[in-house]
């Protein structure tokens, strides 16, 4: 009777199971947590606090509107933690049985290192950073002048989160080439490679606004120096992505006029050479620059913007060598990756010397040639002809 | 029920089994063999990997409907023939049990990391298990749907792998004193490209004209292709001084994709990842098929779905007997060298019998 039965009806108990199967599929994995249920950090500071490790950060608060009908609508956003341990996993613990829901690293935006545990050393938080599964691994990670802790417990009670403020600030810089975006990602890449240091976006608080203040130069992971972010643009024509440089050059005719120029590196090509035992690193720069304006409007002739191209050349070479002059002198540190390309030409020479050393005693040619690609459409030389 | 396969699902049945577990890995082994020059490596395993798969293939064309079980009897005789498919099934057994545990594994440590193993091994076994019981015809059309939607997928994250990368990390492409060097290292490469031994087990009929040596080729050139593809985004986002450190490598360079405009699709590696899934079932229910069909030649008088029912059961017993990730790693390692006689040396023993025979 039963087989009877089936038989007839396979179709129809196909179509059941199929059902019922699609129901356990539906209400997704049996464990789920919902969002509700976790605490979800977006953002993690790390300090040293005499011999203690401090987390600190923000957790997403309740999202949505909170309050009754008829009166103020009170949004939470975030909240901000500390904890404390003698390692990562002590602090951690801290953190954990001060949380009150699950913690979930995957929506962390940023990760902040005050100054001071910063020049300790970031190379084992950065490797924990690597082996959690929850962080995502293209996570900005910045100093700070200011403490981790002072910069999260500022923002109580605001609604945009700091970790969207420097996120934020430092996509806009980079997208305006006036900054470098670097992941730990890319840093945990650049030190495998042990022979070239990097460098990090260094912020702090100016006027209770989170302000870009410059690189921190890292050598073997440990903060040696901050460049100022006036002193940064040979940096940025090295290695920004998406150089646009504002640049100011006088009239010829020596009075209070400006040209204010725009520059982008249209070109850049660095190649290497090994003379007389020692490195050579040959760098061309092609720079288009565009006039935006002049301060008092004044003719223009191929003179003059053959000028301002020579000058912008020599400004543009002279930014670019006293960083390399300094990396080598004062850092002693490739933080160019200049290490690549002679690893990528040389390999077999490469393998023989010592970068580090090699490197201080590096040739370094430069060579920049500007050219003013247009006058924004603006007639600086007409002429009345009636 | 026809039981002939296409030359496109044979095609696709090489590349089923070849990529597999390994890839994730194949980055590292490549780099570890040539450092930034681990493409030549690759492309040399590739050739030898042609014409390894030629031989086998060859073998089956020349003894149409018959698979190496048949055409070995008629070779070898039989009890050289029953040597030759116990290795297989032993092979074959081993090797489809053992990646599905350490599939699992991976999948454990790094996405489902609260889900018990076994689980995750029950439900790899499960698609297997449906597959291998309806023989080879559903074998090859679900091998065939999970290919496409594999090669599309991973080429499409490398190529974004790629756009994220820096090309100066993939310098020195060739370094001409280390040559040699590459020349040797590419048999250690060779392991990646195991696989085809599957074409035993997989028998050619009047349909499949000789066409299929110009698929056979096809999908070998386009899997080395994908394997350069793969090692190089690799080198390119994460440099090789740190490729050479993690096992699951592909993984760790797929994290390091981020795709700022699509905020949904920031992270990759949840796409990636179950596109390999698809890719260990293929390996999964090719190598499973291969040993049901060898354990049903042996003991042909017992019924084929009591074969299949026990082999997938007495899996599921063996994969649980490993108690670490290291023990498994070693089975594979060692079974990679039984791999070597199942794909070249048993096939070449039998192809120069065959030629022998053909002039006496």
């Amino acid at each position: 009777m039963f087989r009877v039965f089936v038989c007839k009806n396979i179709s129809k108990i196909y179509k059941l199971l199929l059902i019922f199967i699609l129901c356990f599929q539906l209400c997704g994995c049996w464990d789920y947590r919902d969002i509700d249920k976790r605490s979800i950090l977006i953002s993690v500071g790390v300090d040293r606090i005499e011999n203690l490790i401090q987390f600190s950060g923000e957790i997403a608060g309740e999202t949505g509107a909170e309050g009754k009908k008829n009166k103020e609508v009170k949004r939470v956003s975030v909240y901000p933690f500390v904890s404390y341990g003698e390692n990562f996993e002590i602090a951690r613990l801290d953190l954990i049985n001060k949380v009150p829901k699950p913690e979930f690293l995957g929506a962390v935006k940023v990760v902040v290192f005050s100054k001071k545990y910063a020049e300790e050393g970031i190379e084992s938080y950065l490797n924990r950073i690597n082996g959690e599964y929850d962080y995502r691994k293209t996570l900005l990670a910045v100093i700070s002048k200011d403490s981790p802790k002072k910069l999260f417990y500022i923002n109580t009670n605001k609604e945009q989160s700091m970790a969207s403020l420097i996120e934020n600030n430092i996509n806009y810089q980079t997208s305006h080439g006036k900054a470098l975006y670097t992941t730990v990602g890319e840093m945990l890449s650049d030190i495998s490679m042990k022979d070239i240091g990097y460098l990090m976006p260094y912020i702090g608080l100016e006027n209770d606004s989170i302000t870009y203040l410059g690189l921190g130069v890292m050598k073997d992971s440990k903060l040696i120096d901050i460049i100022h972010v006036k002193d940064t643009d040979g940096i940025l024509y090295l290695l920004s992505k998406n150089v646009k440089i504002t640049e100011e050059i006088p009239s010829i005719y020596k009075d209070e006029n400006l040209y204010s120029l725009r520059t982008t590196v249209k070109k850049r090509k660095i190649t290497t050479n090994y003379v007389n035992g020692k490195p050579v690193i040959n760098i061309d720069l092609v720079i288009y620059a565009r006039l935006r304006y002049q301060y008092y409007i004044k003719p223009i002739d191929d003179k003059e913007i053959k000028r301002m191209e020579d000058e912008l050349s020599g400004r543009i070479k002279k930014y670019v060598e006293d960083i390399i002059y300094v990396s080598q002198k004062k850092y002693k540190c490739d933080i160019f990756e200049f290490a690549k390309y002679f690893k990528g030409e040389y390999p077999e020479i490469y393998r023989k010397i010592d970068w580090k050393e090699e490197y201080t005693k590096a040739i370094i040619n430069v060579n920049v040639k500007t050219t003013i690609t247009n006058l924004n459409l603006y007639d600086h030389n007409t002429k009345v002809k009636y | 029920m026809n039981e002939s396969l296409s030359n496109k699902q044979i095609m696709f049945i090489i590349y089923g089994t070849i990529v597999g577990y390994g890839i994730v890995e194949l980055p590292r082994k490549a780099v570890e063999a040539a450092g930034t020059s681990g493409w030549i490596c690759i492309l040399i395993a590739g050739i030898i990997s042609t014409f390894v798969t030629h031989m086998i293939l060859y073998l089956s064309y020349v003894y149409k409907d018959k698979t190496l079980f048949e055409y070995s009897n008629i070779l070898v005789g039989k009890y050289i023939t029953y040597v030759f498919a116990s290795i297989y099934v032993i092979y074959f057994f081993i090797m489809f049990t053992m990646i599905t545990r350490i599939s699992s594994e991976l999948i454990k440590l790094t996405v489902l990391l609260e889900t018990p193993q076994m689980v995750l091994c029950i439900f790899f076994y499960l698609v297997a298990y449906y597959a291998v019981i309806k023989k080879i015809r559903v074998v090859g059309q679900l091998n065939e749907i999970y290919s496409i939607i594999t090669i599309c997928f991973i080429v499409g994250i490398q190529i974004t792998m790629f756009s994220q990368g820096k090309s100066i990390n993939l310098k020195p492409y060739v370094v001409t004193s280390d040559m040699i060097v590459y020349f040797i290292n590419s048999f250690k490469m060779i392991f990646s490209f195991l696989g085809m031994e599957i074409l035993v087990a997989i028998p050619l009929t009047k349909e499949n004209d000789k066409k299929i040596f110009k698929y056979s080729s096809f999908i070998i050139i386009l899997l080395t292709l994908v394997y350069i593809i793969l090692t190089e985004s690799c080198i390119a986002l994460m440099g090789a001084d740190e490729v050479i450190h993690y096992k699951d490598v592909l993984f760790v360079a797929i994290r390091r994709v981020d795709i700022q405009p699509l905020q949904f699709l920031r992270r990759m590696d949840s796409i990636f990842i179950s596109a390999w899934i698809m890719v260990i079932i293929c390996s999964v229910m090719l190598f499973s098929y291969g040993a049901v069909l060898f354990t049903s030649k042996i003991f042909n008088k017992v019924n084929y779905n009591i074969i299949v029912s026990a082999i997938f059961l007495l899996s599921l017993v063996f994969s649980q007997i490993p108690r670490t990730v290291a023990q498994i790693e070693n089975i594979i390692d060692i079974l990679s060298y039984l791999g070597v006689v199942t794909g070249l040396i048993i096939p070449l023993i039998l192809f120069i019998i065959m030629k022998v025979k053909k002039y006496v």
